[in-house]
């Protein structure tokens, strides 16, 4: 499906997240609706999909491998969860964590989401993905910002410096989001923050004044604590990573997340798609999966016909900036 | 996984099932024999009926679902049942949840009252923080079931529930709001079901 020598396309089977949920679509037909996406790729999210989450079922392990037999799918990646605050000591959330890699491993899954920013517990699980061959990936999601936020380039400094193959990146087009969109203020109003403070900070921020700023402005406007969070939130949420940044950690680029919420006109208005596949065919990115994320899942809308619209999208880009 | 020759030549599409199942139903023979699943090669997805097939009606979505709301006996005692659902895409663990409210017609159902039950498993409202290792999967319905010897009146009645459960999300993340706690209510009015025998 894509053009040689750049990286294929899978679907998250997060995208059908609206008609799964509302019993519209089973898992089994929500695999092999993937199996008619993209490149075959598949990746499933832990705790919506297993039942028996965080343990993996002999039940579920049939039913995922039969499915992957059956629709020609190819286990992409397995999200795995770890920020449960009843998690206190790190024995738990290791446990927590190795529970779920034994399962993705089983599963068939080479790469599961480990725990960003937690050194100590990368490290204690580090042998046990050598062993059970499932690498772990560092997701760089809103609010993380390459190139710019401390809490990510010290990530990357992290893992360039282990260097080791079972460590690598998981970006999310979220946070090359740029855009402080409807989306965002609905949630802001949701929970009463003024409609003044919500346009002053999209006006701050689309004039480039950093964080610290708008929250000055914000606070001397009177805001709440509410307030103050949506400002962060704003921020958060709008990270606008340069994608020129990826060339520089692309050899540790394991995965991508192909986020979207809106589809507008055949784009998603708030993310720079565009430049980010030009950086990631130039930057020769063959390794991994563009795993598409679909976010906006409606009754209204068809999550199918979106999500093909999008990988169609990539495609297009894809042909545009790969050399033949 | 497969390599894809062998996945090939094991295939048997749907639609290949279909054609045996109908032809088996046409000559009596619903037992189908192995000889009758003839593997069909497809080009790939496109073959497969699921795509551009009508969806089925979607089911209630919301925290305070349409449908469940029933009169039934509950280790031996009689009462009425609510069902709900949790919103997120992922679940949430059942020791998340600090609090749930009921009122019918208007009326507060005392929540000592309340047996929440999940997947066969019943708990006392103010017991479930203490519930660790228990997930409520997102498909699940949780019930509230509260005991009344006469039972719930039948016809249609006001509803209304909450629940209030911390965010499996960090403080300031988008999820999780600004106080990193979250609640879903919602305020229905319901017609009782019939009893399911």
């Amino acid at each position: 499906m894509s053009a040689a020598n750049t990286f294929r396309q899978g679907t998250s089977l997060y995208c059908f997240s609206s008609e799964y949920c509302r019993f519209q679509l089973s898992f089994e037909d929500c695999m092999q609706l993937a199996s008619t996406l993209g490149d075959r790729g598949v990746e499933i999210v832990g705790p919506m999909h297993i039942r028996s989450w965080p343990e993996v079922s002999n039940e579920f392990e049939r039913q995922f491998k039969s499915s992957c037999h059956r629709f020609s799918l190819t286990p992409t990646a397995f999200a795995a969860y770890g920020d449960d605050p009843v998690l206190k000591n790190f024995d738990e959330v290791f446990e927590f964590y190795l529970l779920q890699m034994k399962g993705a491993s089983r599963l068939g899954f080479p790469l599961m989401r480990g725990p960003s920013g937690d050194y100590e517990m990368i490290e204690k699980l580090l042998p046990y993905a050598e062993k059970l061959n499932v690498k772990m990936i560092f997701e760089i999601h809103a609010p993380m910002a390459l190139g710019k936020d401390p809490a990510t380039m010290e990530l990357v400094e992290f893992v360039k410096k282990k260097s080791s193959a079972f460590l690598g990146f998981n970006p999310d087009g979220g946070s090359f989001s740029n855009k402080i969109t409807d989306r965002l203020k609905r949630a802001a109003q949701r929970y009463g923050v003024s409609d003044t403070i919500i346009n002053r900070c999209v006006a701050l921020y689309d004039a480039k004044i950093p964080l610290p700023k708008a929250l000055e402005e914000a606070k001397k406007m009177g805001a709440d604590e509410t307030a103050i969070w949506a400002v962060n939130m704003f921020y958060g949420q709008a990270p606008a990573s340069d994608p020129e940044e990826l060339k520089k950690i692309m050899p540790y680029i394991l995965h991508f997340h192909g986020k979207f919420w809106t589809w507008e006109n055949g784009q998603e208005p708030s993310i720079p798609y565009e430049q980010i596949v030009r950086a990631r065919v130039e930057g020769g990115w063959t390794a991994g999966w563009l795993s598409t994320e679909f976010e906006g899942g409606r009754p209204e809308v068809d999550s199918y016909e979106v999500v093909k619209g999008f990988q169609e999208m990539v495609r297009g880009y894809i042909a545009k900036y790969a050399k033949a | 996984m497969v390599p894809e020759q062998d996945v090939q030549k094991s295939r048997i599409s749907r639609r290949s099932l279909l054609k045996a199942t109908g032809v088996a139903l046409v000559t009596g023979a619903a037992s189908c024999t192995p000889a009758q699943q003839q593997p069909v090669q497809t080009s790939g997805g496109i073959a497969l009926p699921l795509v551009g097939a009508a969806k089925p009606a979607p089911k209630d979505r919301s925290f305070l679902d349409d449908g469940g709301f029933r009169n039934l006996t509950v280790d031996g005692k009689k009462g009425y049942q609510v069902q709900l659902r949790c919103t997120g895409y992922r679940g949430i663990p059942l020791w998340s949840v600090q609090s749930i409210t009921l009122k019918v017609d208007g009326k507060d159902v005392n929540p000592k009252d309340i047996v929440f039950i999940l997947d066969g498993g019943r708990y006392k409202v103010d017991e479930l923080r203490n519930q660790k290792g228990i997930q409520w999967w997102v498909l699940s319905y949780g019930r509230l079931f509260v005991p009344k010897a006469d039972g719930m009146s039948p016809g249609e009645h006001e509803v209304e529930a909450s629940m209030t459960y911390v965010s499996t999300y960090g403080r300031r993340s988008m999820a999780s709001g600004p106080t990193g706690m979250q609640t879903q209510q919602g305020k229905k009015r319901l017609t009782l079901e019939a009893d399911i025998l």
